[in-house]
């Protein structure tokens, strides 16, 4: 799995590349930290070219939660493929997590989230 | 009955003295007739003196045969002492006799008559002396053997042996040249057989000098024997036999002279390389040591205190000193521990990289010479494996102490001591390993409990069920509890994860349900309490699946809540239809706040006889074939599930795992799984 990091004003996209299991789960979750570290509010996971996901996978979007909420971060999972959603919403996940087709939906989503406070 | 040796050796010397003593009876009654009467011709037919004197002979050294069997590894300056202890013996003996004799002073016939018995006693003497050495020489000749010593051997035995016939005549003149012959093919056979003293090398330079000591006396306790015994001959009174043309003792006694004066000379030529040998097998020993210590599997300690004490020894090293700082390990022999500081930074300046062997030679390099006597270091870097150990360091005094061959030595001993350490850490690691495994067999047996062994259900549904963890431990559960007659609840659920983390996040979900399933909660109400129970004890990455059912038996309805788990498949008989239970859900442990009630939902269905509920975990619908990746899924196995449905639960459940196994062309599943099938 790759990941890669890049902002898009302001914001910050983390783009998942391959598949996020045990082992590469710890790495997006550094990627997470290090995104938490910089200040960035707005976070934009474009999951087009993930292709598979497991429970620790699922498990780095899911132990955060709690802590996004204290700290005002706002987080959009985005082209998801059916397989990968599949797996989010058996878990429920599609309830609590904002998960959208396109990016430029994201970006209204994120923007109406900041807006709202 | 079978004679035990000691029987047969006693045996032997009674036979032995018997015969000496009717021989010396009749060399006695020969002397009485001889001097009395001057009856010239024998007492007793030749034939019979022959055969008495043969079998003193054979007696005798089977006597020396059966005696040598007893320590047959006795070493080779043992086997010297003894002939040279035989030799004192006998030549004492005798002397002590004639002086007697010469002693008392008693002279005429009875002095001939005691003079007979003095050289039947002599020459009694000489032939235990000379068979105890041939047995002797015949096992240092027969050491390494060669097939073709054997053979010449053997010939040389069986020819000297046979020569015992001519005992039994009187021979001609004729004879005599043919024996002539014979004299010369023995003569060879005894050259042949005295370069085989491959036993000389064994004796370390003392016991070759003691050995060179003993060999001689033993040569001229022999010489006192021969002189002794020609000296008989001079008085022309006396009526003996003259052994001095007999082939028997002829030939063995040059054998015994040559073989003897071979061995003399070949260790007293080996007495100047006798250190080299000495100390070559002084390495070996060490060698044997250091393996030995490697397969003991003796500790780190041992071994570096084992090494230092070879090396410094090997080199005669007038100081030495071993340190190992990952294990705080410090040995020092005749040096003190402050001198090796600066030595230490001397080696290190002088380019010691911890790779290499290092060797100290000039003086100058030291800036301490004023204070240090060792003019030659050699700093040997201990190395296991990859790892660098520590530094052992050997000083001498002497100039350019330190040749090629200590060099070689040195480095082979620490390469030694490194395998030997490696191995030990390789053991350590290997009875560590075996340590977890077997917490972990325990592990799996004691999981294996927390999961019903016996599903009681009282004949209103069939029950199936089959588990399996991708390792020893893993995260599936379930459970069936009966809250009355015809209520029951049945719950399966799901640790994110594998392995004993998921395990032990499983026994607390266990006890979760124990714990409240007696509440007789709603099955909504059950995740909600579920959710804020784990809140506090699940690591925040975690989370766990389940679906909780309530089972009324009576009623025919199942209520159910689903937590984030997969869904539910189930057979509806009067459709001969398989669908998926589909409802909201939220994993437990996902949320851990209040709001989590939000997100769960209680759903009711009906059911009817024949009915069948299929529940299952991750590990069956995410089965992956491990070439084309391609994932199980929820299709086939709602399709599996629906051609199936007709087929006993227990063959659904079987044959959809070995289905599995097969799927994954990797012939196991890997991930934890469980499935579950109800029948109604």
């Amino acid at each position: 799995m790759e990941i890669t990091t890049f902002n898009e004003g302001k914001y910050y996209i983390i783009k998942i590349n391959g598949e996020l299991d045990a082992s590469s789960s710890l790495i997006l979750d550094d990627a997470i930290e290090e995104a938490v570290n910089k200040d960035q509010k707005l976070l934009l996971f474009d999951c087009e070219n993930l292709h598979y996901i497991s429970s620790p996978g699922i498990g780095v979007f899911t132990s955060r939660i709690e802590d996004h909420e204290q700290k005002k971060i706002y987080l959009v999972l985005y082209g998801m493929n059916e397989k990968v959603f599949n797996v989010f919403k058996i878990l429920g996940l599609d309830k609590i997590l904002p998960i959208v087709n396109e990016k430029e939906e994201a970006k209204i989503l994120l923007n109406g989230a900041l807006n709202k406070n | 009955m079978k004679l035990r040796r000691i029987h047969m050796q006693r045996l032997a010397v009674f036979l032995a003295a018997i015969s000496w003593i009717f021989l010396l009876g009749i060399a006695m009654i020969e002397q009485y007739r001889f001097s009395h009467l001057n009856i010239m011709e024998e007492y007793v037919p030749i034939s019979i003196e022959g055969a008495l004197l043969n079998s003193f002979i054979v007696f005798t050294y089977i006597f020396l045969w059966l005696q040598s069997r007893k320590n047959e590894s006795q070493p080779f300056h043992n086997l010297i002492w003894k002939v040279f202890l035989t030799g004192m013996v006998c030549t004492l003996f005798s002397g002590v006799l004639s002086l007697a004799s010469s002693l008392v002073g008693i002279s005429g016939d009875t002095q001939k008559l005691v003079s007979i018995f003095t050289f039947r006693v002599d020459f009694g003497l000489l032939t235990i002396f000379l068979l105890t050495t041939f047995n002797t020489w015949k096992r240092m000749i027969l050491y390494e053997k060669t097939r073709y010593a054997v053979i010449v051997w053997f010939l040389f035995e069986i020819a000297l042996f046979s020569t015992l016939t001519s005992h039994f005549f009187q021979l001609t003149e004729s004879e005599s040249i043919l024996i002539n012959v014979f004299r010369a093919v023995f003569f060879i056979m005894i050259m042949l057989l005295s370069v085989n003293l491959k036993w000389v090398p064994h004796l370390v330079f003392n016991q070759k000098i003691t050995s060179v000591f003993q060999l001689l006396v033993s040569l001229f306790c022999l010489a006192y024997f021969f002189a002794n015994i020609i000296s008989y001959y001079d008085d022309p009174t006396l009526q003996i036999e003259d052994y001095s043309e007999n082939i028997f003792y002829s030939v063995l006694s040059i054998f015994i002279i040559i073989y003897g004066i071979s061995s003399l000379l070949v260790i007293l030529f080996n007495l100047p390389t006798s250190s080299v040998f000495e100390k070559k097998l002084k390495e070996l020993s060490i060698f044997q040591e250091l393996s030995s210590e490697i397969t003991e599997g003796k500790n780190d300690n041992q071994i570096y205190k084992m090494l230092l004490e070879s090396a410094s020894s090997s080199v005669s090293a007038d100081a030495s000193w071993l340190e190992v700082h990952q294990q705080d390990v410090f040995l020092y022999k005749d040096i003190t521990k402050e001198d090796t500081y600066l030595i230490k930074k001397e080696i290190y300046q002088a380019g010691y990289n911890e790779k290499k062997l290092k060797i100290i030679t000039k003086r100058r390099l030291l800036p301490f010479q004023t204070k240090s006597q060792y003019n030659s270091i050699l700093a040997v870097p201990l190395i296991s494996g990859d790892e660098y150990l520590g530094i052992m360091v050997l000083l001498k005094k002497l100039t350019n102490a330190f040749d090629n061959t200590m060099i070689s030595m040195v480095n082979t001993f620490s390469a030694q001591a490194g395998i030997a350490i490696q191995n030990f850490k390789l053991i350590s690691q290997v009875v560590e390993s075996e340590r977890y495994k077997n917490e972990l067999e325990i592990a799996k047996a004691v999981q294996e409990r927390l999961l019903p062994e016996k599903l009681q259900v009282n004949g209103t549904f069939e029950f199936f069920a089959k588990s399996k963890p991708a390792t020893e431990v893993g995260g599936d559960y379930y459970d069936l509890h009966r809250l009355s007659e015809h209520e029951y609840v049945v719950i399966i659920a799901d640790v994110a994860g594998k392995g004993i983390s998921a395990a032990f996040n499983m026994a607390q979900m266990k006890g979760i349900f124990q714990g409240l399933v007696r509440l007789n909660l709603n099955p909504d109400e059950f995740l909600i309490k579920a959710n804020a129970a784990l809140t506090s004890c699940l690591e925040r990455s975690a989370f766990i699946t389940a679906s909780y059912f309530h089972i009324n038996t009576e009623t025919f309805k199942i209520r159910y809540a689903r937590a984030g788990h997969c869904p539910t498949l189930f057979y509806r008989d009067a459709q001969d239809k398989v669908e998926y239970l589909e409802t909201d859900g939220l994993g437990l442990g996902i949320i851990r706040n209040e709001s989590y009630k939000n997100y769960v939902s209680i759903n009711e269905i009906s059911y009817q006889k024949n009915d069948i509920m299929m529940l299952y975990t991750d590990g069956i619908v995410e089965a992956q074939n491990t070439e084309t990746k391609e994932i199980y899924g929820f299709e086939r196995l709602h399709d599996y599930f629906e051609n199936n449905h007709d087929k006993s639960i227990e063959n659904i459940g079987n044959t959809l795992i070995s289905n599995l196994n097969n799927f994954t062309n990797a012939g196991n599943i890997n991930d934890d799984f469980t499935i579950l099938l109800i029948k109604f």
